[in-house]
C-alpha cells in the first residue's frame, strides 16, 4: 500500500488559500477516480475536488472550516 | 470552435420568478449539455444565501414574516443576497477543464456592457462591481466536473430599502472559521441611467463578440425544462431551518429580565444544541446546571426548548423566573 498526499491545488492564476467547507469522504472509506473529495472556497468561488487515483481516504488532516494554503497536504489516501 | 461559441438561451413568457427553478436549469446546463450557455433571468422576492452560511447568521427573522420570502442555497460561494423583479441575474455555464481561471474572467463582460450603457462601473477589491464605491453586482461560481457556473446579479431597481432590512447589517459571525458575508453600500443602475433589459443584453452580446465569440440563439426546450424541475426539487428546496451546515455555529444571545440579565450561549449542529453555558448577574435556587444540560440535544428551537423546560422537576432554578422563560432566549423563525 503506498500513500499518497491529497495537496490544494492552484485554481485561479492569484489564489494563494481557501477554506475547506465540506469534506465528502469520511477516514476509510474507499474513494474511485473522480468521487469529490472536499469542496474548497476561495473567493466566492466553490470547487469540487476530485480524486485522481481509486484507494482509500487514510487520513483527513485539515477539518472543516480551517484556512488551508495552495500546495498544502490536506489528506492521505492509501492506493494499491 | 464551438469553445468559442455562446448559446444565448431565450427563456418562454410569462416569465418563471423561482430562482431555484433556474439554479436548477444551470445545473441541468452542467449535467446534460456540451458548450457554453448563457441566460438572464429575474425572481419574486428572494434572499440567497451561499452554500456555506447558516439562514440564522444572515437574515433578519422579523422583517421576514413582512413579505412572502423565499429563502434558497446556491451551490456556488460568496454572501447572502437578497433579490426582486427589480434586479437581474445573469447564469454563465461553461466547460473549464483543468484551466485556472479567476472569477473576473467572467464577470468582465458585464462590466463592459454597463459602461457601454453610459454608467462609470468598475471593479473593487471583492470582484464586485461598483459604481463609485456603491455595490450593483455581485458574482459568485461553482466548479464541477470540469465545467463551472458563474452567476451574477444585478440591481437595477430593486427594492434597496427592503434589502437593507433584510438582511443583517452585521452578520452573525457563527464560528471563527465559515464564510462571512462582507455588507457594503449599494445602488441600483437606475440611479445612474435607466435602460431596458433588452439593451442590457445586448450589450452583453456586444462585449462577447468583442471578445471573440459568437452569440447563437435559441429557445429552451421541453427536455431541460424539465430536467431543471427534477433538480430544482431535489436540490434547492427552501431553506426553512435556521441551521442546516455541518460546521459548528455558536450563538450568544442574551436577554434582560426582571430577575436580572441571562445569557445564553449555545453551539448548534446540524440544527441540534450541542452545548450551552448560561451566565448572568441573577440569584438561582438550584443548580445552573440543570438547565443547561436539559438543553443539550435539542433541537435549536423556541418551542421544543419551552416545552421541555416547562417539565423539569425543579421550577425556578433562576430567582424570580421562570425556567421556560428562558426559551426567549433562543430564536424562533416563526413568531420572533
Amino acid at each position: 500500500m503506498a500513500k499518497r498526499e491529497i495537496r490544494v491545488p492552484r485554481l485561479a492564476p492569484n489564489m494563494e488559500s481557501g477554506v475547506i467547507v465540506a469534506w465528502l469522504k469520511e477516514e476509510g472509506e474507499a474513494v474511485e477516480k473522480s468521487d469529490v473529495l472536499y469542496e474548497i472556497e476561495t473567493d466566492k468561488v466553490v470547487s469540487s475536488i476530485e480524486a485522481d487515483a481509486p484507494g482509500r481516504l487514510a487520513q483527513i488532516l485539515t477539518p472543516v472550516g480551517e484556512q488551508v494554503a495552495v500546495d498544502q497536504v490536506v489528506a492521505e489516501i492509501e492506493v494499491d | 470552435m464551438s469553445r468559442k461559441q455562446i448559446n444565448y438561451l431565450r427563456l418562454p413568457e410569462p416569465r418563471e420568478l423561482s430562482a431555484a427553478f433556474y439554479f436548477g436549469l444551470e445545473r441541468a446546463i452542467l449535467e446534460d449539455r456540451e458548450g457554453t450557455y448563457l441566460f438572464f433571468w429575474q425572481t419574486a422576492p428572494t434572499v440567497m444565501l451561499g452554500k456555506y452560511q447558516e439562514l440564522i447568521a444572515e437574515v433578519n427573522l422579523e422583517t421576514m414574516q413582512e413579505r412572502d420570502i423565499t429563502v434558497v442555497r446556491r451551490q456556488s460561494g460568496g454572501g447572502a443576497i437578497y433579490t426582486d423583479e427589480g434586479t437581474v441575474q445573469f447564469s454563465l455555464i461553461t466547460p473549464i477543464g483543468d484551466e485556472r481561471l479567476a472569477i473576473e474572467t467572467f464577470s468582465k463582460p458585464l462590466l463592459q456592457a454597463v459602461q457601454e450603457l453610459g454608467i462609470p462601473a468598475s471593479f473593487n477589491g471583492r470582484n464586485d462591481l461598483v459604481v463609485g464605491e456603491q455595490k450593483f453586482s455581485g458574482q459568485a461560481e461553482y466548479r464541477h466536473q470540469s465545467k463551472l457556473v458563474h452567476h451574477g446579479s444585478i440591481l437595477i431597481d430593486t427594492d434597496l430599502d427592503f434589502l437593507e432590512r433584510i438582511l443583517k447589517p452585521n452578520p452573525l459571525k457563527l464560528n471563527s472559521k465559515g464564510i462571512a458575508s462582507v455588507r457594503q453600500r449599494v445602488t441600483n443602475l437606475y440611479e445612474h441611467r435607466q435602460f431596458s433589459l433588452a439593451e442590457l443584453i445586448a450589450a452583453m452580446q456586444a462585449a462577447y463578440e468583442a471578445g471573440g465569440y459568437e452569440f447563437i440563439s435559441q429557445d429552451l426546450d421541453e427536455a431541460l425544462e424539465s430536467r431543471a424541475r427534477t433538480i430544482s426539487k431535489s436540490l434547492f428546496a427552501p431553506v426553512e431551518a435556521l441551521f442546516s451546515l455541518q460546521l459548528p455555529s455558536e450563538i450568544k444571545t442574551s436577554r434582560r429580565f426582571k430577575a436580572g440579565t441571562v445569557e445564553l450561549t449555545v453551539t448548534v449542529r446540524k440544527g441540534k444544541i450541542e452545548t450551552a453555558k448560561l451566565r448572568g448577574d441573577f440569584f438561582t435556587n438550584g443548580d445552573i446546571n440543570t438547565l443547561e444540560s436539559a438543553l443539550i440535544g435539542l433541537s435549536y428551537d423556541r418551542e421544543t426548548v419551552r416545552s421541555v423546560l416547562l417539565n423539569l422537576p425543579e421550577q425556578e432554578i433562576i430567582a424570580g423566573l421562570s425556567n421556560a422563560e428562558l426559551s426567549l432566549l433562543i430564536a424562533d423563525s416563526k413568531n420572533n
